[in-house]
């Protein structure tokens, strides 16, 4: 196979102890039902009383401003997610489009599209490849296979989300690699011409979040994703990237560094652990108790998951395991979910997070969803001038900031790139032959020319 | 036979029906009559079997993925089904059998019975899944009931005085079951949730049929049993009544004798 001479992202040195952060939103706002037993809030909370519009705009709006401002704070890496209901953020593509546009160098990270709601894979590929051409090469693209709701939403199959998410994870990874056009014969898809415009600056960084299922686990080490460990106690979370390396060492004959390895958890910073905790305690428990709880049937829709992983969540005894809607302040913090404090707890915090998982990015969820403008910025900025420094080189400049853009960002620059078309474009008129269309309105110079 | 799990637990035989490990539970004798049960109650023998196999040679087996039977990864869709009951009936030896479906194995019943008019002698469909229902009537959404809905939806509003017949004991491995079979059945049921092929289609039963309703039907509206009524040539549509409470989907446990004697008048 060739491959096309692309340029990898490969973000932060590995060698010294520098951890990569990337700022999350939970964006939801507290408006909801509170939810009671066998209910959700996911599936079909009726949009006539919840989704206003000029409460979703004002949500959006407070949702892309707090990330855009990540970019002065100094984070590596801003993220746009994808929720459907009750959630108005159904697009990581499109927020990750305003994004780029209205940041200027930092990393976007689209965590991400639901594939499996997109005609085909190429469709997506397609979409990553024009964003990296209009941002000069500032996207990262994680890859989730979609919550259970999705699945409700979207009529796709949840017999075949996993088999189809496969297939497209990659032809995606063949699309970015392999020239043009190529054949495409899967179980899931037949494209006869496979053939990406446009063809990307850089291969974006592919992330794969997880909650833990072994299917998901298995496609990131062998296709050398960015394994997200998400939605799990600590324990979990330690097994889980466990098992990512023992999987790409044994299976896959290699060993992922840290920057292949990610994680997640609530920060909020205040002056003291007690001022902390005071700030966020509602809005954790608010989260745990609402947008935590699900039903099984919603959030396992039939065939979703595999019959292994299923017998991993009910066998054993796990199925009257607590569930993590009823989790305590005090639990979800001893668990890892988040870190509250002063800036040395959670530094303390994270430092131990990252240290036992071998993580080498951590993405910070900067609001859970339901606090105050105030609260967030005091927080981050917080987290930005006196936590972040010190998992950073002296300076603490973020990854980006030392990179350069791929393409161009002036017009003189573009022309500096001289770059030469492949071909003298030609129009042939009648009487002279072909001419050469970028010098045919001069009359000296519309005269016939040999190639085209 | 070992210990009942829980009420109406029988251990099942085992027969490879076109290569696909089959369960099924077999008894009675004189006409062969083929039961293809609902998306649930497997790996029972309940009243209704023990009325229904007074009038012939019940066979009772489970689709592939439900109680005990193995699931291939080729069977996607109702002609893979189809084509294993075809496989079933050679591996059992037989030419043609009075067929009955409910609910879920009503649409696989009609599926059968159109694609292989000639291996059936008598069709029956109880309360059947398959057909689309007018705009106008709402379909629930089977795979979004709560515990409790769905029994109430089942059987009535006193549909919990049933709870403690579906408890299997260990909640876990319930869980698990479950969940197997769920995904069995929405492997083919999840999208599109009724066929229009079968519309066109099953105008090819030539055998005797007749539709059996409930009175009220909380889960697959009665207007699907009317509409087969209106497809198959000469099907005959019949309500059957509960002799104290109105039968709603699962009649089969609300009135077995009663459901199991209907059949019969075409067998």
């Amino acid at each position: 196979m060739t491959h096309f001479s692309t340029e990898i992202q490969q973000p932060g040195p590995e060698s010294d102890r520098r951890l990569e952060f990337g700022l999350f939103m939970g964006g939801q706002n507290g408006f909801y039902p509170h939810v009671g037993e066998n209910r959700t809030n996911y599936v079909d909370l009726p949009n006539g009383e919840f989704s206003e519009p000029s409460l979703s705009a004002i949500k959006v709006e407070k949702y892309l401003r707090n990330l855009i401002e990540g970019e002065r704070l100094g984070f590596d890496m801003i993220i746009s997610m994808e929720q459907r209901c009750p959630a108005p953020y159904n697009s990581a593509m499109i927020m990750a489009s305003w994004l780029l546009a209205k940041t200027n160098k930092i990393q976007v990270g689209a965590i991400g599209p639901v594939m499996n709601t997109y005609l085909n894979p190429l469709r997506l590929a397609e979409e990553i490849a024009l964003l990296d051409i209009m941002s000069g090469g500032r996207l990262s693209v994680g890859l989730p296979l979609g919550i259970g709701p999705a699945y409700h939403h979207m009529g796709v199959k949840p017999n075949e989300a996993r088999g189809r998410f496969k297939e497209g994870v990659e032809l995606i990874k063949r699309a970015f690699s392999e020239p043009g056009p190529f054949d495409h014969r899967g179980d899931y898809f037949n494209l006869p011409v496979c053939n990406l415009y446009p063809r990307p600056h850089r291969t974006p960084e592919f992330w794969l979040p997880a909650s833990g299922s072994l299917e998901s686990i298995e496609l990131a080490a062998e296709h050398h994703l960015t394994y997200l460990a998400i939605m799990n106690p600590m324990k979990a979370l330690i097994s889980n990237t466990q098992r990512f390396r023992q999987t790409a060492e044994e299976k896959y004959g290699y060993t992922p560094g840290r920057n292949q390895v990610g994680c997640m958890a609530l920060v909020h910073v205040a002056e003291t652990d007690a001022q902390a905790r005071k700030e966020a305690e509602a809005h954790i428990l608010w989260y745990n108790q609402n947008l935590m709880r699900s039903v099984m049937h919603d959030f396992l829709p039939p065939g979703y998951s595999g019959m292994e992983t299923v017998k991993r969540i009910f066998g054993g005894g796990n199925y009257r395991a607590k569930p993590p809607e009823q989790m305590s302040f005090d639990e979800t913090v001893e668990q890892g979910w988040a870190f509250v404090g002063s800036p040395d707890t959670v530094a303390r915090g994270i430092e131990e997070m990252t240290d036992k998982l071998g993580a080498g990015k951590l993405l910070i969820m900067g609001d859970n969803g339901s606090m105050p403008d105030w609260m967030i910025q005091k927080s981050l900025t917080m987290f930005a001038s006196e936590v972040m420094p010190r998992f950073r080189p002296a300076r603490g400049r973020p990854v980006w900031a030392d990179r350069p853009k791929a393409g161009f960002e002036t017009v003189s620059e573009a022309s500096a790139l001289a770059v030469k078309p492949p071909r003298t474009p030609i129009a042939v008129f009648e009487g002279l032959g072909k001419i050469d269309i970028r010098t045919a309105h001069i009359d000296e110079l519309r005269t016939p020319v040999k190639e085209g | 036979m070992s210990e009942a799990k829980f009420a109406d637990y029988r251990e099942a035989s085992f027969i490879e029906a076109g290569g696909v490990r089959t369960a099924y539970r077999r008894q009675g004798s004189g006409e062969p009559v083929l039961f293809l049960h609902g998306a649930g109650l497997t790996r029972r023998w309940f009243p209704f079997y023990e009325a229904l196999s007074k009038h012939g040679d019940l066979i009772a087996p489970e689709h592939p993925g439900f109680g005990e039977s193995d699931l291939p990864d080729s069977l996607t869709d109702f002609t893979d089904m189809a084509v294993h009951y075809a496989d079933l009936l050679k591996a059992l030896d037989l030419e043609a059998v009075h067929l009955v479906g409910h609910s879920y194995g009503g649409w696989i019943a009609a599926e059968f019975a159109a694609l292989y008019p000639e291996k059936i002698k008598s069709l029956t469909l109880i309360a059947p899944m398959g057909l689309r229902p007018p705009p106008e009537v709402k379909m629930a959404d089977m795979f979004r009931f709560a515990p409790q809905d769905g029994l109430r939806a089942l059987l009535g509003a006193d549909g919990d005085k049933w709870l403690p017949y579906f408890d299997e004991g260990d909640a876990g491995a319930q869980a698990i079951q479950d969940y197997q079979e769920v995904s069995a059945f929405g492997r083919l049921t999840w999208n599109p949730r009724y066929s229009l092929k079968l519309e066109t289609r099953l105008r090819r039963i030539t055998a005797p049929t007749q539709i059996i309703l409930p009175e009220h039907d909380g889960v697959v509206p009665v207007e699907i049993g009317q509409r087969y009524a209106e497809l198959i040539p000469n099907a005959k549509l019949v309500t059957l009544k509960g002799a104290s409470t109105p039968t709603e989907h699962l009649l089969s446990l609300q009135e077995p004798q009663r459901l199991a004697d209907q059949i019969a008048a075409v067998i």
